[in-house]
């Protein structure tokens, strides 16, 4: 048998010598390994590796594979010798860490789920606390508010929105303008199209809308921010020199945000209304006095207020939650990632689901 | 000694008005151990970053196994580098931080991939049970190893170590010294250390490049120690050197 890798030389006495040659480098995995399967797997007494070429550490993988499955001699040169000796193989491939059975493994999936939901909720709940120690505890003390702090964040997630909720709240109020004004057209009350999109504006698309998307910019830039800091043992850091992170970390954030969603949201609402306008106007026909007379009939103080009212509330979930999910990172930048999703996801979620309270609770009041 | 694997000619690294390296020379030779000395801030890492490709290169010439260095994309087949901080890849268990580099490479069956990276785990001397677990529960001695063997993942020639005994306790640094030097004899690897370690320096580095004044001098221990310049000089009869030289 012959090959470029490796030649059996047959001793007469039953077992076989075999002379390796050719480079077993990884190069020619392939090859090495099409040749391999004509190896006598049996009755080899000694193999002669002193006429390999090259020979990588997967070249050595494979030579102490072919060894030990063959339980033959190696005749190796001096420099093999010393490579092979480094390399000697430690038989304890390690288990990979496996866990039971399908049915042990859903269960204890399902107990991980409802264990971290309720370590969630308590982390959650005890940061509330915390935050409101800490406010609390500052209150005789202004400077202790670091005003520079609010102000930068005031900048981060109200100013520099601005712009982006400006145009979504143009675009939702045109949106829902549009297909109001096609449906109430059929029953010759185009004039209620007005009535529709201010109402749903100013009590709920104007702050809803302005939460969720700041929620997706400042909530996740919240959770990235202290997670990154609490990877860098900045936080750490901060610990060691006196501060409490709370106070420095997420109180100006909480303040500067529960300041900022008001305004954005009283922003979205005009906007909003101006968008409703500019489809009243182009697309129904509506003039602009009577549109205006329209929007005054409708729109009440209480409307406004109660659209309003919950920004602070939305504001507050928002930041809780990014904070919380930003303490939570460990370990890798992976986990950054992760938990601000995680923060996203939930404080969306969070704000949908105040917004759905407050629905029921302005319902039962009769406002 | 064997022929130059890195070859640096004429380097000239200039960051704005900065001039870093001007008109710089080094030769790392086969089989050789070179320690790559320096003050903070002498362009050092700069120096790596450019033979590695990850600085372009402006002015002079650099040949990696007597090929120009700037204008070769499979390099990387030719080296193996042990970042600072190790830079193993947070996401991916020191398994799969091995195999990642092979696995792009070559079409291996997947029981022989991991085989293949149990084996350089045992190179560094890690054992093998650290293959499953992510970078964030090694302790910092076992990410260098880790880092390490992902290194040498793909067989290099060549090995770039950055500062590999820093935060390193003694008896780490000095296991890592000589795990380096193993691997030297053994497969005959050329190295590049960027150290501040004097232990490292003085037991472990054949010659030694001092980057001094934007160029390199290079020698072995006793010629630096014979210097008149007087950064090396003070630099090799500072306390800590006499404290290492002493014993």
């Amino acid at each position: 048998m012959k090959n470029s890798y490796f030649k059996t030389m047959d001793d007469g006495g039953g077992a076989a010598q075999i002379v390796l040659e050719g480079d077993w480098v990884i190069d020619r995995s392939a090859d090495i390994r099409a040749a391999l399967k004509k190896f006598p797997q049996s009755r080899v007494a000694v193999l002669d590796a002193s006429r390999v070429g090259q020979v990588d550490t997967w070249g050595i993988m494979q030579l102490q594979n072919l060894q030990r499955g063959t339980g033959a001699q190696f005749i190796l040169d001096d420099k093999q010798k010393k490579v092979f000796e480094f390399l000697a193989e430690n038989e304890s491939a390690p288990e990979k860490p496996e866990g039971g059975s399908i049915l042990i493994r859903g269960v204890e999936t399902l107990g991980r789920i409802a264990s971290d939901g309720w370590k969630t909720t308590y982390g959650i709940l005890s940061l509330v606390g915390e935050v409101s120690i800490c406010f609390v505890r500052n209150i005789g003390n202004p400077r202790a508010f670091r005003f520079h702090s609010i102000v930068r964040h005031i900048e981060e997630t109200g100013l520099r929105a601005l712009p982006i909720i400006a145009l979504l709240a143009i675009l939702i109020s045109c949106v829902i303008a549009y297909q109001a004004a096609t449906q109430l057209e059929r029953f010759g009350a185009s004039i209620f199209t007005v009535d529709l999109t201010v109402i749903s504006i100013l009590r709920e698309m104007g702050v809803l809308v302005t939460a969720i998307m700041v929620a997706g910019r400042s909530g996740s830039a919240f959770a990235a921010e202290i997670g990154v800091m609490k990877l860098r043992e900045e936080v750490d850091a901060l610990k060691t020199m006196g501060f409490n992170p709370i106070e420095v970390l997420v109180l100006p954030r909480l303040i500067a945000m529960m300041l900022t969603l008001p305004m954005l949201a009283f922003i979205a609402d005009i906007m909003g209304l101006m968008g409703g306008g500019i489809v009243a106007i182009f697309l129904l026909d509506i003039p602009i006095d009577q549109y205006i007379d329209r929007v005054d009939q409708v729109a009440k103080p209480m409307m406004f207020f109660v659209g309003l009212i919950k920004a602070p509330v939305f504001a507050f979930l928002i930041t809780i939650v990014g904070a919380y999910q930003g303490m939570n990172v460990s370990g890798s930048a992976e986990s950054v990632g992760k938990l601000t999703t995680v923060a996203v996801v939930q404080s969306i979620f969070l704000v949908i689901m105040a917004d759905a309270l407050f629905s029921i609770v302005f319902s039962t009041l009769g406002i | 000694m064997g022929e130059p694997v890195v070859e640096v000619e004429g380097l000239v690294t200039k960051f704005g008005e900065q001039v870093v390296h001007d008109h710089l020379d080094l030769t790392l030779n086969k089989g050789e151990i070179l320690g790559l000395v320096g003050g903070s801030g002498s362009g050092k890492s700069v120096l790596l970053r450019t033979i590695l490709g990850l600085i372009p290169l402006r002015e002079g010439n650099i040949r990696i196994k007597g090929r120009d260095g700037a204008d070769s994309d499979d390099n990387y087949k030719n080296w193996g580098v042990l970042f600072q901080n190790g830079a193993l890849f947070s996401g991916l268990s020191v398994l799969d931080n091995i195999t990642l580099p092979i696995r792009e490479n070559f079409d291996l069956p997947e029981k022989e991939m991991e085989q293949l990276a149990l084996k350089k785990l045992e190179m560094v001397g890690l054992k093998p049970e650290v293959a499953y677990k992510k970078p964030s529960e090694l302790s910092g001695g076992m990410v260098k190893r880790a880092s390490l063997a992902r290194a040498l993942a793909l067989d290099p020639d060549i090995l770039f170590l950055d500062e590999p005994t820093a935060g390193l306790d003694p008896i780490a640094a000095a296991s890592f010294d000589e795990l380096i030097k193993t691997l030297r004899d053994i497969f005959g690897l050329s190295v590049l250390i960027i150290t501040h370690d004097l232990d490292t320096l003085t037991t472990l580095c054949d010659r030694i490049a001092m980057l001094v004044d934007k160029k390199i001098t290079v020698g072995t221990l006793d010629d630096m120690m014979k210097s008149e310049h007087p950064w090396i000089k003070e630099y090799f009869t500072g306390p800590r050197m006499r404290a290492v030289q002493g014993r």
